[in-house]
């Protein structure tokens, strides 16, 4: 046995090992068992062993990868493809192998009153219903088959192997979509009757059909194959379009998309109009956090404290239950709370003018506390209310007969959705406008080192300030449409997790990236609005999904143009450095014979 | 007519005395070289004029004007513009987008401005683009069109300092302090840099006051050149003068004889 064998098989153990870490965790904290109820594939599997398969396939997947090739080494001779598929299934047999003692150990002593979740029905599960004896059997031979398929992935050409991953993504977001999807599907088919938006042949028993299942992962897996092959032959042809006619075609794609918006409420029906409009509330706080934190490079934990101001603002403008019997309506409030919070951002932006960094986080995180604290004490109870919050909050009416088409009804969670549609709109289209100008340089330039932009000319505090007020003025947007969507606010609405929700929104779409802020908002507030099942782990799914993309997109979902080339530096200089050296290999001697010796 | 005037300029850190009573003449449209040993308190004078660092006594008058104490950015305003002895560009900003930033004082262009675009704020911003090109032209071939949207992190070592001039220039100052342009430059890439401070005396009637090390920049450039040394000015003159004192060979050799002997005994 070669050196580099062995250490590719203790990888693969550890891989195992921790591969079963996984699956006991998710055993013993009732994941498996609680998402048993969620089917995936119809009379196949549910989302419960669901859940173990992906682990072991991802310990085999892990466990098959060729070794690492070391800067400047001579790569290694590829392993042999038995050696690949036989360390997944050694991975995959050991990750079940540690299931399998969980199970043995369950049914052998009852442990139910440390463990809670260690319950009858989760041993059915883990044993396949064949008893613990042969179910541990089944357990290591099922762990040890997946780890191999996983394994196997590393056989198949990068474009299939690629393509059966995006598949098996595909199969699983589409039936843990059902019921957004299912809903979507029906409301279609009630109105038009047409056989393809009948979910029967799609959907059953809440996951996907076998036939649905099939026609999802081919779909899927050949869209991605074909990009992947086809991928330069489109940017070539697209990009040798004629200008006015791509410029049609962005024109064309945005009216699409801005009429996809607008009956969004009639296709998803009331329900589904409300998870969207929360969304969009995020995606607001979400923009407004990423000229903060992305442009200007101003780590704020505190965020929430704009959204607090901009609700509780609102709220006691216009509600007749405030102390101010609500003189104003929404509209008429309006600029008087993009006012106020506009001066809360130089409040809380003045103090932390010099500090940088963590301690600016840390100072911007007590603000946040603050602002809630304040709300919920007695001192400010005669004005906010105290713990019991301002109810009564009006909805956006306009109160205005408009010729033709009445007094519009601003209500109802539909016509909010519009509201906050625009709003995001409105937002985004002031993120991309502000990036590419004279302020939007200052920022990122302070991001960059606050010492030179200062000796550049550009004014820190007046700076740092506008972010600030930027920020807090978009967050306060955010913050009047969840006063009137909830019609009522409380202090623990605007409580630190917000905060770090919204952070971890810019985070996870990528900083500075706009796309990415509305991509992070349907993933990180979307999803779990859809997967009830899920709520009991939100926090603990949110962790994950950060630290996988920390480990393997730092960049984000959809970075920023700026992002991606930050975080590839490394790889973009060494391009550079080849790209230089490409023309002329004698190096100096040629430049120094004059211009021309630059490689263009 | 001298554009800068120090009067009896000092820093002190604590019991440091990095810069003691320095007097100092600048004129218009001259080269000023700044030597002295490691340590002579040659970056803290710049530090101090430009406002990163608030004098102990003394004061700085600009074109006329009194200067002392204002900020940074204040002094880049009135038309003084610096580069750093360690490079440190906007290095996640393009090449262009950091000249552009230079820009930032002579512009105006407000939030409102970025999200409505009026005309005057269009012309300006293309303003702004122009002249960033125009200042990456002034290195000829150095930063051809196709560079200008690369990112500044991913230039040679050579090209971030000349970058770091450009920047400097883009703020139309009248005055340029270069902080060891010719640092980490190979002798042939030194030898451009020197004709490069000619030109942009000649071509764009700059008055330019540099630090520097390596002696042929300074006998290249100068018209003029000053010798501190602990702080203090020991020297003035032309580099002629200034190369056979016996103060300043002192100030960079060490005393003969005595010295050293005194320094070997303390060893032991």
């Amino acid at each position: 046995m070669r050196d580099g064998d062995v250490s590719l098989v203790r990888r693969a153990v550890n891989a195992g090992l921790i591969g079963g870490a996984a699956a006991i965790y998710f055993a013993v904290v009732g994941m498996i068992q609680r998402f048993d109820a969620r089917v995936v594939i119809y009379q196949v599997v549910t989302l419960g062993p669901g859940l173990l398969f992906v682990v072991y396939f991802i310990t085999g997947f892990l466990a098959g990868r060729p070794p690492a090739v070391r800067h400047g080494e001579e790569p290694p001779p590829p392993p042999s493809a038995a050696s690949t598929v036989g360390r997944g299934a050694l991975a995959g047999g050991i990750a079940g192998a540690l299931t399998a003692a969980l199970l043995l150990l369950g049914s052998a002593i009852d442990m139910r009153s440390v463990l809670v979740s260690m319950t009858q029905p989760l041993l059915d599960i883990l044993s396949f219903d064949q008893g613990a004896g042969l179910g541990s059997l089944v357990e290591v031979l099922v762990g040890g088959v997946i780890g191999l398929l996983g394994a196997a992935l590393h056989l198949l050409p990068s474009a299939i192997r690629r393509a059966v991953i995006v598949g098996l993504s595909a199969l699983a977001l589409v039936s843990l979509m059902e019921p957004l999807l299912g809903q979507v599907m029906r409301n279609i088919f009630a109105s038009t009757r047409f056989l393809l938006f009948d979910p029967t042949w799609l959907y059953r028993g809440g996951g996907l059909t076998r036939v649905g299942a099939i026609i999802v992962f081919v779909l899927a897996a050949g869209i991605s194959f074909f990009w992947a092959t086809r991928k330069e032959v489109i940017r070539g042809r697209v990009g040798a379009l004629p200008a006015p006619q791509r410029q049609a075609g962005k024109l064309v794609a945005f009216f699409l998309l801005a009429a996809l918006l607008f009956i969004l409420p009639e296709i998803l029906g009331s329900f589904l109009s409300e998870v969207i409009g929360t969304v969009g509330l995020y995606v607001l706080l979400g923009l407004g956090l990423n000229i903060v934190v992305g442009y200007a490079g101003l780590l704020d934990l505190g965020y929430v404290a704009f959204f607090a101001v901009g609700a509780y603002a609102t709220a006691i403008l216009t509600s007749p239950a405030a102390f101010t019997e609500g003189p104003f309506n929404f509209w008429t409030a309006l600029p008087l709370v993009v006012l106020i919070t506009a001066v809360s951002g130089i409040a809380i932006g003045a103090p932390v003018l010099r500090l940088r960094g963590d301690y600016l986080a840390i100072v911007t995180l007590g603000f946040g506390e603050i602002v809630r604290i304040i709300a919920i004490s007695n001192w400010a109870r005669p004005w906010t209310g105290g713990a019991q919050g301002i109810l009564r909050v009006p909805d956006p009416s306009i109160g205005v007969e408009l010729p033709f088409i009445g007094g519009p009804e601003l209500n109802g969670p539909e016509s909010l959705y519009y509201l906050i549609v625009i709003a995001c709109i409105a937002a985004a289209f002031i993120s991309v406008r502000l990036q590419d100008s004279r302020v939007g340089r200052a920022w990122v330039a302070m991001r960059e080192d606050e010492q030179v932009a200062e000796a550049m000319g550009i004014s820190i505090i007046k700076t740092k300030l506008l972010a600030f007020v930027m920020g807090a003025t978009i967050g306060s947007f955010s913050g009047m449409f969840f006063a009137v969507k909830i019609g009522s606010i409380f202090p623990h609405s605007f409580a630190l997790l917000v905060s770090i929700a919204v952070l971890s929104i810019v985070v996870l779409g990528g900083m500075g990236s706009i796309p990415g802020v509305v991509a992070g908002a349907f993933v990180l507030i979307g999803l779990p609005e859809l997967l009830r099942e899920f709520a009991e782990y939100r926090l603990l799914i949110y962790g994950a999904i950060l630290v996988g993309i920390m480990l393997f997109k730092p960049e984000g979902l959809i970075p920023s143009a700026r992002r991606q080339l930050e975080l590839h530096e490394e790889q973009y200089e060494e391009e550079q450095y080849e790209m230089r050296r490409g023309p002329s290999d004698e190096g100096a001697p040629v430049v120094a014979a004059g211009g021309g010796g630059d490689p263009t | 007519m001298s554009l800068l005037e120090l009067h009896g300029l000092s820093k002190h850190f604590g019991g440091v005395k990095a810069v003691e009573r320095v007097d100092l003449k600048v004129d218009d449209g001259e080269i000023l070289s700044v030597i002295g040993p490691n340590g002579a308190g040659k970056t803290t004078l710049f530090n101090v004029v430009t406002g990163f660092n608030d004098p102990t006594a003394g004061r700085v008058i600009f074109d006329g004007q009194d200067i002392t104490g204002l900020k940074p950015n204040q002094v880049t305003t009135v038309g003084i513009a610096r580069t750093f002895q360690a490079v440190r560009l906007f290095k996640n900003m393009t090449v262009l987008e950091n000249v552009m930033v230079g820009q930032h004082p002579r512009t105006k262009a407000g939030i409102f401005g970025a999200i409505f675009r009026p005309p005057g704020v269009k012309s300006e911003e293309e303003r702004i683009r122009d002249h960033g090109r125009k200042m990456l032209e002034f290195f000829g071939d150095r930063f051809p069109w196709k560079m200008h949207n690369e990112l500044a992190a991913g230039l040679s070592y050579a090209d971030r300092r000349r970058l770091e001039i450009a920047r400097g220039m883009a703020s139309n100052p009248k005055l340029l302090l270069l902080d060891e342009p010719a640092a980490g430059m190979n002798p042939r890439e030194t030898e451009g840099l020197t004709a490069l401070i000619g030109r942009l005396r000649d071509e764009l009637g700059l008055t330019i006051v540099v630090i520097e090390h390596d002696m042929r920049v300074v006998k290249g450039v100068s018209d003029h050149v000053v010798v501190l040394d602990h702080g203090e000015k020991i020297a003035e003159g032309s580099y002629a003068d200034v190369a056979g004192d016996e103060r300043v060979i002192e100030a960079y050799l060490g005393k003969k004889h005595e010295d050293t002997r005194s320094r070997e005994e303390a060893d032991q």
